[in-house]
């Protein structure tokens, strides 16, 4: 009977054998996580990260204070020397219609000048909020095909309810980038740029009053939605914490203590899957990251040159005494005001659901 | 033409114009409106140095809305300077049909931008 059951304790060579061939199992899985999320990243986002998918050093450089530096000035300058021939159109426009408006007569002549200005400005600008809406598309897009990574990555790793956080994380900003994308911005900035066009045929008080309420509704759905997502998802969070770690401590008591030899094998085995999935989840986190800037970077730089260009053509338009065209740029440096803010906004939830997710099971 | 013979000129038409209406002549109005188009017409010419700024806004792209710009103002001045003519001639009515033949002008003109911004607008609120 001892002689059986010292014959069923393993070797320690199979032992090291079966480590060897779990370790070779769970890397191959890491590979197959990380190429995977390699493949789902934008492709604005690839030439940011190493070639190598389980490079973490040069990863941890790619997300680096200096590198993600580097990148903003970068696309700054990008989006400076694509946008320097309309920035000069504006500023042509500007010029033109104050000149026009400095010796123009009569009321036909100054409602035209204000009409055709509001015209070409929109032409001009016009781009820039489908742009906007784009950008919110590619990142449900992108929010999507990473979410059942991230819960993979998780219920491998054995945080289930932390899996079940991530994929609810995800759907409910999701949802909130739908409903801001499609059922909130697009329509909201479709009636303000109608409104700012139709306050050039000459009835802008009204209808500058109509807008600033109309904004002034959009912000604060703005800031409500950010508010209930961020209270959802750290309620979920905390939840999930709590029960993850509670479940793992279990399960390698369990196994310690009900398999004295091989116990501690198959405890380190959980402990070390552990460790690959920070470092799964690290690596999800900073290619979000980088993923996020190579999409955000541009249309950034793009709204606030335009939105400084605006401001700038305001104030050149108050100086040649043209309050007209003033108050017709003014309401467009307003819109990217607003389109701004829907960025920043979207763009700071979408980090703290990829920063959550992330963090995961503190075990 | 300088701006100082431009006022001499403005300056000595009017004191022949007075003379000539103290003298009960019918001549003074006809006068004055020659004077007033020889003024305007010696000026012109020096209009050409808005060709420079002309030609920045057209490597800009904005040569279609220049155009348009510039056919409006020329028609606001013309029709300015005509009903003013007109009014000074003793023809107030005349002058302000005149005024309203500009405007209707200026509409004209116009329209296309009009109807570019309804359009606009109807495809915003549509789509």
């Amino acid at each position: 009977m001892f002689l059986l059951f010292l014959l069923s304790i393993p070797t320690a060579a199979e032992t090291a054998e079966k480590v060897e061939t779990a370790e070779t199992a769970e890397t191959a899985e890491i590979d197959s996580f990380l190429t995977d999320l390699r493949e789902t990243l934008p492709d604005a986002a690839l030439p940011h990260l190493p070639s190598d998918p389980t490079d973490t050093e040069g990863l941890r450089e790619a997300v680096g204070f200096r590198y993600l530096l580097s990148m903003g000035i970068e696309a700054a300058k990008n989006g400076f020397s694509m946008e320097k021939g309309g920035l000069a159109r504006l500023l042509g426009l500007t010029l033109l219609f104050s000149a026009a408006s400095a010796v123009g007569k009569g009321r036909a002549t100054s409602l035209f000048i204000q009409l055709a200005a509001t015209l070409s400005l929109y032409t001009l600008l016009v781009g820039c909020g489908e742009r906007v809406t784009a950008f919110f598309s590619d990142l449900s897009a992108f929010s999507s095909v990473l979410s059942p990574l991230y819960t993979a990555a998780l219920a491998s790793g054995g945080a289930v309810t932390g899996a079940a956080t991530a994929a609810g994380a995800f759907t409910g900003f999701i949802t909130v980038l739908d409903v801001m994308a499609t059922g909130l911005l697009r329509p909201l900035l479709q009636v303000l740029f109608a409104l700012t066009l139709l306050s050039a045929l000459g009835n802008g008080g009204a209808v500058g009053e109509l807008s600033s309420r109309l904004s002034g509704v959009y912000i604060f759905l703005l800031s409500l939605l950010g508010v209930l997502l961020t209270a959802a998802l750290a309620f979920e969070d905390s939840l999930a914490v709590a029960a993850d770690s509670m479940a793992v401590r279990t399960a390698k008591f369990a196994i310690g203590n009900a398999i004295p030899l091989v116990g501690g094998t198959v405890s380190s085995l959980l402990g070390s899957l552990q460790a690959s999935l920070g470092l799964i989840k690290s690596s999800m986190g900073a290619a979000a990251l980088v993923s996020l800037l190579a999409m955000l970077l541009p249309l950034l730089c793009e709204l606030i040159l335009w939105r400084t260009a605006l401001s700038l053509c305001e104030g050149v338009a108050g100086v040649l005494g043209a309050p007209a065209l003033g108050g017709v740029l003014g309401r467009f440096r307003r819109l990217y005001d607003l389109m701004l803010a829907g960025c920043a906004i979207v763009s700071l939830l979408f980090l703290l659901t990829v920063g959550m997710v992330s963090r995961g099971v503190s075990l | 033409m300088t701006t100082g013979q431009t006022v001499g000129v403005a300056l000595l038409l009017a004191i022949v114009g007075l003379v000539l209406r103290e003298s009960k002549s019918n001549l003074s109005p006809v006068l004055l409106l020659l004077g007033g188009i020889g003024l305007v017409t010696a000026v012109l010419p020096r209009l050409s140095a808005f060709s420079s700024l002309f030609s920045l806004l057209s490597d800009v792209g904005l040569e279609e809305v220049t155009e348009t710009v510039a056919k409006v103002l020329s028609v606001g001045f013309i029709t300015a300077f005509g009903a003013d003519a007109c009014a000074e001639l003793g023809a107030p009515a005349l002058a302000s049909k005149l005024e309203l033949c500009g405007r209707i002008e200026i509409l004209v003109l116009a329209l296309p931008a009009l109807t570019a911004l309804l359009g606009g607008v109807s495809s915003l609120l549509s789509s």
